[in-house]
């Protein structure tokens, strides 16, 4: 239950990050805590306490199985949703990099 | 960079490679595979592309032919294996002896491209950025 | 045996086939673009016949039966979702062969995947997959707004970035909610065990999904952003994300709400709608930048078809969803030759082409008529659904809509007068490419046709829009219970 509190406390500071500050890269760590904070929701929704790995062996009973294995899909996701969110961040400081150039600050008006 | 960094990132460089083809090939066993695998390669990478100079850079890796090479033979493995991994699609969930080195089936395999991918596409990803700040 | 499946590899082929030609050989990338397309296009029509007799497709990737695996399903409606893309991405090519004059490789290569990213989103059948794909086409249209690399376009591109992956997070975080709550993410099933084990966290999930896509769709609270890209980005890629951008974020919408939720939310539908049309009409009335109007009247459109959506007359939300995507493609190819012409995109330095251009007025008078929803073009037809729609259930919604067709004329008719007479005499002959000529007047016949035979497409219409309806057939087929 601890990580729903956290994942809420990340989600709160990655929105007030984006919706507040001025600075553009302060804006892109904000978008990183918001896109965390989901992560870590999603994997606590798979995560058991004391689960074994989603594996079934040969002589393993499948009530067992079902009743202590963790959940493998939402690790899946998060690890998808992680290559995308590098992907966006890489691309966002590309852009400010451009930006600074050009316009020589990181301010976002 | 100064001297340091330079001389640690020697050091250091050919045993997060290594680090990371351990990771790669037994990502069936242990946590990670080809995404964390490919990910700390690319980060030996960006280690390298960070601590040295552009004309360093550029004379003794030629990243640029790296990533090209990287990228078209990561995509035709994928390829490949995803076709192979359909026709013996059985064969990736079929319990062979368990907690051998050969154990996963196709997995294997699609450790090692997800790492050619991924670590290809770090390393591209950080060179451009990097490029970009020594052009100045 | 189906073929539309291989339209996403045949598209990354292509991707593909961009990145490695060098940028000295320019011509080959528009090629290998338009050769994907083409491909996409004959894909799409090899399967006519089973769509027509089957009512639903459905893939199974690596042949993974659901719930398990990821399913590509496409039904009447994806269909006519994806030849509307392949209209768009032609049109598009055809502007962008004579707009697009450097860094070609990088602009096909990502003007591609965007493309694939609305293709895969039009016809997977998962939401998780949905979202893969809402992101393809996010990142590659963050990436091409900045192409021009001007000042503006690169900071509204940080801008439109930071909210559209702001929004596309909270798709995520509405998935996260209806996998906790139904743990399922396959279409389908959801809709299968929406009726039975449907919590308030699932019912929060939808929430979040549909304003994620109401930000890709540009619907009222979320419209903020399609202006200053529009203005900014070429026009070839300004029709890629009024056009088929709209279509495919009211598709999900569709999607998830009729087929798949089974929710009941006319009221807020209804209420965001007046919103949007009335602010796009109001706001497209007092610009004078072409482009800016192009996307203030595309979002007053997206109102209108959303209204439909609220007031249950699906045949019209699908009838208007046609209608915006041929208007915007006759008027996007406009401004591009008129901008084009004229080396500004400000309506006052604008005017005096009525007389030596007959083909561009021509094509022109039609689309403004359509927007306007004058008889005998195919907006009215839309309108007249949305009207009659709006009498048996909601009376003032038809007022609103009825006034903000008022609008409509008078900015369309404003449009026209400043482009094509205004006080200046002659502005002499505009130069039509002859791939541009060709498809302005078919989409302008298309627009009459639509509007000439009402009754016949309005039956139409509502059998497209009744094969998203059927839930039980949806769930049987994709499930693969028949």
């Amino acid at each position: 239950m601890i990580t729903y509190v956290f994942s809420l406390i990340f989600v709160i500071i990655g929105v007030y990050a984006i919706a507040i500050k001025e600075n553009l890269i302060k804006k892109v760590i904000g978008l990183s805590i918001f896109t965390t904070g989901i992560h870590l929701l999603l994997i606590s929704l798979g995560y058991r306490f004391g689960g074994i790995a989603p594996i079934l062996l040969e002589n393993m009973g499948l009530s067992y199985f079902s009743t202590t294995a963790v959940d493998p899909l939402p690790q899946a996701l998060v690890l998808t949703s992680i290559v995308i969110e590098l992907s966006i961040t890489a691309l966002a400081l590309a852009l400010i990099i451009k930006n600074h150039k050009m316009i020589g600050t990181l301010e976002a008006s | 960079m100064d001297l340091i960094v330079k001389q640690v990132t020697k050091i250091v460089f050919p045993f997060m490679v290594l680090y990371g083809f351990y990771i790669a090939l037994h990502g069936h066993l242990t946590p990670g595979g080809g995404f964390a695998a490919g990910a700390i390669i690319g980060s030996a990478f960006a280690l390298l592309v960070i601590a040295f100079d552009e004309q360093d850079v550029e004379h003794k890796l030629t990243v640029h032919e790296l990533i090209d090479l990287k990228s078209v033979a990561g995509f035709f493995m994928i390829l490949i294996i995803g076709k192979m991994g359909y026709s013996f699609r059985a064969v990736l969930i079929e319990s062979q002896t368990l907690f051998n080195l050969w154990s996963g089936g196709f997995t294997i395999i699609m450790n090692v491209a997800g790492t050619f991918m991924v670590s290809s596409a770090i390393v591209l990803i950080i060179y451009s950025i990097e490029k970009e700040a020594w052009k100045k | 045996m189906t073929y539309f499946n291989m339209i996403v590899p045949v598209l990354l082929a292509a991707v593909f086939f961009i990145t490695i030609t060098s940028g000295r050989h320019k011509h080959y990338h528009l090629s290998f673009a338009l050769g994907g397309v083409v491909l996409s296009a004959i894909f799409i029509l090899l399967d006519f016949s089973k769509i027509v007799s089957d009512k639903i497709m459905v893939y199974y990737q690596l042949g993974w039966k659901p719930p398990l695996g990821i399913t590509f399903s496409v039904d009447l409606l994806n269909y006519v979702v994806c030849l509307l893309l392949i209209f768009v991405a032609v049109s598009a090519l055809a502007i962008s062969r004579t707009e697009i004059r450097d860094d070609k490789r990088e602009f096909y290569a990502l003007f591609m995947l965007f493309l694939l990213g609305l293709f895969g989103a039009a016809m997977t059948g998962d939401i998780f997959n949905l979202f893969v794909f809402f992101e393809i086409f996010s990142i590659a249209s963050y990436a091409l707004v900045s192409y021009t690399g001007r000042k503006k376009a690169v900071l509204s591109s940080i801008k439109y970035l930071i909210m559209g992956s702001f929004s596309t997070s909270l798709i995520l975080l509405g998935i996260v909610f209806v996998y906790g709550s139904l743990g399922t993410l396959n279409m389908a099933d959801i809709a299968s065990k929406m009726a039975l084990s449907s919590t308030t966290a699932t019912i929060l999930g939808f929430g979040l999904l549909i304003s994620g896509f109401m930000f890709k769709a540009a619907i009222a609270p979320f419209h903020a952003w399609k202006p200053s890209v529009i203005r900014d980005t070429p026009l070839s890629l300004g029709l890629m994300f009024t056009a088929s951008g709209t279509i495919i974020g009211l598709y999900a919408i569709f999607r998830l709400v009729v087929t798949v939720g089974n929710l009941n939310l006319s009221g807020m539908l209804i209420a965001l709608s007046f919103v949007t049309m009335v602010l796009g009409a109001v706001l497209a009335l007092q610009t004078t930048n072409l482009k800016k109007l192009l996307a203030y009247s595309a979002i007053s459109q997206t109102g209108y078809v959303l209204l439909a959506f609220g007031l249950l007359s699906y045949a019209g939300f699908v009838y208007h969803m046609i209608n915006l995507v041929l208007i915007d493609i006759i008027l996007f190819i406009v401004a591009y030759v008129v901008i084009k012409h004229f080396g500004t995109s400000d309506l006052d330095k604008m005017g005096g082409l009525g007389v030596g251009n007959p083909v561009l007025f021509g094509s022109a008078l039609v689309a403004v008529s359509a927007l306007a929803g004058l008889p005998l073009f195919n907006g009215f037809s839309s309108k007249l659904l949305i009207y009659q729609a709006g009498i048996q259930v909601f009376p003032i919604a038809t007022l609103i809509a009825m006034l903000v067709s008022v609008l409509t004329l008078a900015y369309s008719s404003k449009m026209l007068n400043m482009i094509f007479f205004s006080n200046r005499k002659d502005s002499g002959v505009v130069n039509i490419d002859y791939d541009l000529k060709i498809i302005m007047v078919t989409i302008a016949v298309f627009c009459v046709v639509l509007g000439i035979f009402q009754g016949y497409f309005t039956g139409l219409m509502e059998i497209i829009a009744g094969s998203g309806l059927d839930r039980e057939l949806y769930i049987k087929t994709v499930l693969g219970l028949i």
